[in-house]
């Protein structure tokens, strides 16, 4: 029997600001090692979903529940669910003035294993698996220089998100619209790294428009998200089949 | 204790206290009766021996503040609110040990010993930052004598100003009060008639100083007094770099605290003068805490100077505080980049005035206000390029970050242009911490707590990377601590 | 204090004949305010006319116009003045500013389409300008000409022309206040336009304005100043919910003046951009005063003003983003430009913050300079001489501005006017 690592449960959740609902009831549920795609039109709720989960405040859960390794997600902060091994590849990483990568990434490394009871990691421990990712997604180093995602363009913002993701080895990791903005070679690079990273234990919930990053990723289930709710769901030929016919088919 | 090898501070000397205050013994117990007249500013005066026309000096200043108070009084443009200072209430001379201090570690008020342990101050030094009354010996002795030793063999001068008096008075006569005039404000009019103590630095022609010159060291003594004047005077062609202050809270016995600094740096002379301001803010709901009105003026004289101000100011309940270059020798170079943050009751009205007078002058101001709690922030800067400043250049940026909802953040820019061949560009934005910035380090796993201060000190870090390093690593730290409580 | 004794009798005289009835609510506080405070000529404490010589305000004992005297008893002077911004009296509904008459190129003002003479008084008048907030306000209130009336959704004109006429005769004080009310969901555009006087003149007018629930009002201001006149002129505006404001000025300096403009942002969701352009020469100096009050959430405010300088004027721009502490998500900008032309110009900018409320986004910003040096030498690296590439660098400054005024006839005036006026600056 495997475990199911994500379960939401007929989720409701509105935008804070205006309470305009966006999420209509729905329900998923992902079991450890398996990867799971989420389609849909703009303005459906995917990246509404992955925020959600992640517990960005500026959403509001009116009902239903969301359960991850078992917990009740909702009642946690965000970064207890990040250090819990929630991850969120974010489609607009956000650019962070002074703070520099190696700073953070550590910063972020360290608090999750403080709270899993480990001991901080030594500079040069850190350094060196820091180093082996960064040539591993291939990011010039001078550009980890800078200050957090500032003069970073939109691709190598995307690959800096991977190369956390390796960093944080997270259980379930949520890339939320990854692919997009991406060139060729970044696309692979970013395909190979999920793929090097997939294991029985680990997750992945992918939101995308495209077909394109699922040529690298093969993944186990497609969801198609629609105002709000998942209407219908299966495997890689349905994504086939909404690069030939598009979503309106599967509209009420 | 000394951690850094390259610093000296000359006020570690506690167990020479004839040294320090320039006469003898009876100090100990003695202390002016209070209030200000022509009689006591004789009297500081006479105590220090000084000569007739520093007596004079003073009492020009006395009376010019005198005129002045009866005519306008303080200045109210500042947006700091306070009730008014008696100054007849104040002691404008006292012993250095004066007998309200805590006697021991236990009088002292546990949230500023909390303080301490959070900046991993030691504990032998605690006491002493505390103001408690002991007399101690400090290993720095030592080393502040090998460089004492040093540092005279360049040629540089670096002592109480009451010494310099004595012993280098035509450098004194010549350059005191050439930057801040005995009539320039009333604070400084004040500090001019009635000022006790302070530093003085020269550097001698083609001279670059080896090491950072501190006046504290980790260690406060006892109350340097309200009044402290500070000059530094770089010949030609020398360089030097002061810092003042300290990351500890310091205790201060006078809430009225009116100093001066004066900088003149000769041709291509640099200074460089880096302050950190931890004084006691007063409790967290308002009651008490230093009145920090200061005027630091640096006057770049010789063609291709340069003056640099770097100030992290996150103690005292009211800041008034202007650090300033005048720029008149041609390239000249004038500085400021400022941190001052504001929380609970806190008020701060600083900024920085750049004065272009030489051809060709250039100024840089980067001034970031934090403000917190109840805290009101305010950067007050002037620009003025007078005719004769072909070809002067400003630019100007300010950046205020509010956290909370109860706390106040003002920018007023004065830029006054008087030549066309001029470039001036101001900038400022206030905003909150970004919510998207938030959740992405949360995102990460960073707490709320950690994540404000990671994205505080990197927005500060432009004014950091200014300071001497080891400074730097504690004015992060110092920024943390003070921020305690705002968020979350 | 001889000036201060010959208004005192001014308006007493003013008082006697108590035609201000509606408005005395500000008259008597404004009297009271003038007597004892004066013209603000004071150097302590005065943030907004620190840099101005203020002096000349007082060379004269200037007594009120009369209306024959300033419109010289027909319009076609005034008519004439306004042919080059193509407004006409057959197609423009024009009002024309005398004494204490409302004159509407020969026909009666409030009769016209979606005009009310209904006095707005009732809510806000006299109360928006609060008399004592300044000198030259306080003096207006207590010896107003006042003109008021609101305008409904039946207002079908394209725009409303107010024409200040240039005064004809030498010391004469100008007080002209005008109450305006914007209905709820209307949507109108004033022009109001002040000609230039060659007569010593002191000109103080003030036009409070009150916008009503999701109203829109496109106001732009034509300011045209001679070497004689003096010229203070004060905008005060309140906006209500979902309102939107649109003012745009464009000022060539009188001899002595300013253009106040205040704008109270008192309900949720409103908007306003305020923008201009201002050309002071000769030995001109004027101040422009932008003041926007956020005091309600969810508001955006914009500032943009540039400023042309030459000879020994002096040109001062002091701008303040006020925000009260419940104005959360407020966004407001604020920026003013200045090229410096000659030598002897002076600009004094102060662009200021003033913000209680921390969900905000509040930025500005301010420039002093010459023209782009590296751009005049490309131009004339092609052969054009540096008097038209300086001119045509400052016309591609200016039109930034002009570019955003939307009604056409004011633009294409204001066009015209700045052909005018940049032959004759001097760019040493």
């Amino acid at each position: 029997m495997v475990n199911k690592i994500l379960e939401i449960k007929n989720l409701k959740a509105s935008v804070s600001e205006t309470g305009e609902e966006i999420l209509k009831g729905l329900s998923l549920e992902i079991a450890e090692g398996e990867t799971h795609v989420i389609m849909g039109p703009n303005g459906g709720g995917k990246s509404t979903l992955v925020n959600v989960i992640a517990g960005r405040d500026s959403y509001e859960v009116d009902s239903g529940s969301i359960k991850f390794k078992s917990k009740d997600l909702l009642n946690m902060t965000i970064d207890e669910r990040a250090r819990e091994g929630i991850f969120l590849a974010f489609q607009y990483p956000s650019e962070i003035p002074g703070v520099r990568p190696w700073q953070f990434v550590k910063a972020a490394v360290d608090a999750k294993r403080k709270a899993n009871g480990d001991s901080e990691l030594s500079v040069r421990e850190f350094s060196k698996i820091y180093d082996n990712n960064l040539k591993e997604i291939n990011i010039i180093p001078d550009l980890m220089k800078r200050s957090l995602n500032e003069g970073f363009s939109g691709g190598e913002k995307k690959r800096n998100e991977i190369f956390q993701m390796m960093m944080l080895e997270p259980n379930l990791a949520l890339l939320d619209e990854t692919d997009s903005g991406l060139d060729v070679d970044a696309l692979k690079a970013v395909g190979d790294a999920v793929n090097k990273m997939k294991d029985t234990k680990r997750s992945f919930l992918i939101v995308t428009h495209y077909q394109r990053l699922l040529d690298y990723v093969k993944p186990d289930f497609v969801h198609v998200l629609i105002n709000g709710k998942i209407v219908e769901s299966g495997n890689y030929d349905l994504v086939k089949k909404i690069e030939a016919d598009g979503y309106e088919s599967f509209w009420d | 204790m000394v951690s850094d090898n390259n610093s000296i501070s000359r006020k570690t000397k506690l167990e020479d206290k004839d040294y320090k205050w320039g006469f003898t013994t009876d100090v100990e117990t003695e202390v002016a009766p209070k209030g200000l007249n022509e009689e006591i500013v004789k009297m500081i005066s006479k105590k220090k021996s000084e000569p007739k026309w520093l007596l004079d000096w003073r009492l020009k200043a006395y009376n010019h503040w005198l005129s002045q108070d009866e005519k306008e009084g303080e200045p109210e443009w500042a947006m700091v609110d306070y009730p008014p200072i008696d100054y007849q209430d104040i002691h404008y001379y006292a012993a250095p040990n004066s007998s309200d201090s805590p006697k021991s570690l236990d009088e002292v008020d546990p949230e500023m010993l909390e303080a301490f342990e959070k900046l991993g101050i030691p504990l032998e030094e605690r006491a002493q930052l505390a103001g408690v009354a002991v007399d101690a010996v400090f290993d720095s002795v030592s080393v502040a004598t090998t460089y004492e030793k040093q540092l005279k063999e360049l040629g540089i001068i670096f002592c109480p100003l009451s010494e310099a008096i004595k012993n280098h008075p035509d450098l004194v006569k010549k350059y005191l009060g050439s930057v801040v005039p005995y009539s320039d404000n009333y604070f400084a009019n004040l500090n001019s008639a009635v000022f006790s103590e302070g530093s003085f630095i020269y550097v001698p022609p083609g001279v670059r100083c080896p090491i950072e010159l501190m006046t504290y060291f980790r260690i406060n003594t006892a109350d340097t007094g309200q009044f402290e004047r500070t000059l530094i005077v770089a010949d030609k062609d020398s360089y030097v770099s002061y810092l003042e202050g300290c990351t500890a809270p310091i205790r201060k016995n006078s809430q009225l605290h009116a100093a001066v600094v004066e900088l003149v740096a000769l041709e291509n002379a640099e200074i460089k003068y880096s302050t950190l301001q931890n004084w006691y803010p007063g409790t967290k709901e308002g009651v008490g805490g230093v009145y920090n009105f200061v005027t630091k003026r640096g006057k770049c004289l010789g063609k291709g100077s340069k003056i640099s101000w770097t100030q992290v100011e996150t103690g005292s309940a009211i800041t008034w505080k202007y650090p300033s270059v005048i720029l008149q020798g041609d390239n000249s170079v004038g500085e400021f980049y400022s941190v001052a943050l504001t929380n609970n009751r806190q008020q701060a009205d600083t900024g920085t005035k750049m004065i272009h007078i030489g051809k060709n002058t250039r100024s840089n101001v980067v001034a970031k206000g934090i403000s917190a709690g109840e805290g009101n922030n305010t950067y007050r800067g002037q620009i003025k390029v007078l005719p004769s400043a072909e070809n002067a250049q400003n630019f100007t940026q300010c950046d205020s970050l509010l956290i909370g909802d109860k706390c106040g953040a003002h920018t007023v820019p004065y830029i006054e242009v008087k030549n066309p061949s001029a470039k001036l560009e101001h900038e400022a934005s206030t905003s909150k911490v970004s919510d998207d910035q938030l959740f992405y380090l949360m995102q990460r796993g960073l707490n709320e707590e950690e994540a404000h201060h990671m994205i505080i000190t990197g927005w500060s870090k432009e004014v950091f990377k200014e300071l001497p390093f080891e400074f730097a690593v504690e004015a992060g730290q110092l920024l943390k601590v003070s921020l305690e409580g705002a968020v979350g | 204090m001889s000036y201060l004794d010959h208004y005192k009798k001014l308006i007493e005289a003013e008082f006697k004949s108590n035609k201000n009835f509606n408005f005395m609510r500000a008259v008597t506080p404004g009297a009271d305010y003038f007597i004892e405070n004066g013209f603000p000529l004071k150097k302590k404490g005065n943030e907004r006319w620190k840099y101005l010589d203020l002096r000349n305000v007082t060379s004269s004992n200037f007594t009120k116009s009369i209306y024959e005297e300033r419109i010289s008893n027909d319009f076609d002077s005034v008519l004439e003045k306004l042919a080059p911004c193509g407004i006409n009296i057959v197609e423009d509904e024009i009002l024309i500013v005398g004494d204490n008459k409302n004159h509407l190129s020969g026909r009666n003002f409030v009769d016209s389409e979606g005009i009310g003479a209904s006095s707005p008084s009732k809510t806000i008048i006299g109360e928006i300008a609060d008399p004592e907030e300044d000198g030259f306000i306080a003096l207006n209130a207590a010896v107003a000409d006042i003109t008021s009336f609101s305008i409904n959704e039946n207002f079908s004109q394209k725009a409303l022309n107010i024409v200040f006429a240039g005064q004809s005769q030498s010391d004469r004080l100008s007080t002209e206040r005008m109450c305006i009310k914007i209905h709820a969901n209307t949507e109108v555009t004033i022009n109001e336009i002040h000609f230039d006087s060659d007569f010593n003149t002191l000109n103080i007018p003030v036009l409070e304005i009150y916008l009503d629930k999701d109203s829109k009002l496109i106001h732009n201001k034509v300011i045209l100043g001679s070497e004689k006149d003096m010229n203070f002129n004060f905008t005060r505006v309140f906006q209500e919910e979902g309102s939107y404001y649109k003012n745009t000025s464009f000022c060539h300096s009188p001899s002595l003046g300013s253009n106040d403009i205040k704008v109270i942002m008192a309900g949720q969701g409103s908007e306003c951009d305020l923008g201009g352009i201002y050309f002071t020469d000769n030995k001109t100096q004027f101040n422009t005063h932008v003041t926007v009050d956020h005091l309600a959430p969810n508001c955006k405010s914009n500032q943009f003003y540039k400023g042309v300088l030459s000879d020994e004027s002096k040109a001062v721009f002091s701008g303040k983003i006020f925000v009260e502490r419940n104005a959360q998500k407020t966004y407001a900008t604020q920026k003013d430009l200045n090229l410096l032309m000659s030598k002897g110009a002076e600009i004094d900018t102060k662009p200021s913050l003033e913000i209680y409320a921390d969900d905000v986004e509040c930025s500005h910003g301010a420039t002093a300079g010459h023209v782009d040096e590296s751009s005049l030498y490309y131009m004339m690296s092609r052969g054009i001489e540096k008097e038209i590439a300086t001119q045509m660098l400052v016309r591609g400054f200016v039109d930034e501005i002009i570019d955003s005024i939307s009604d056409d006839k004011i633009r294409k005036f204001a066009l015209n006017q700045t052909e005018l006026i940049l032959p004759n600056l001097s760019f040493k």
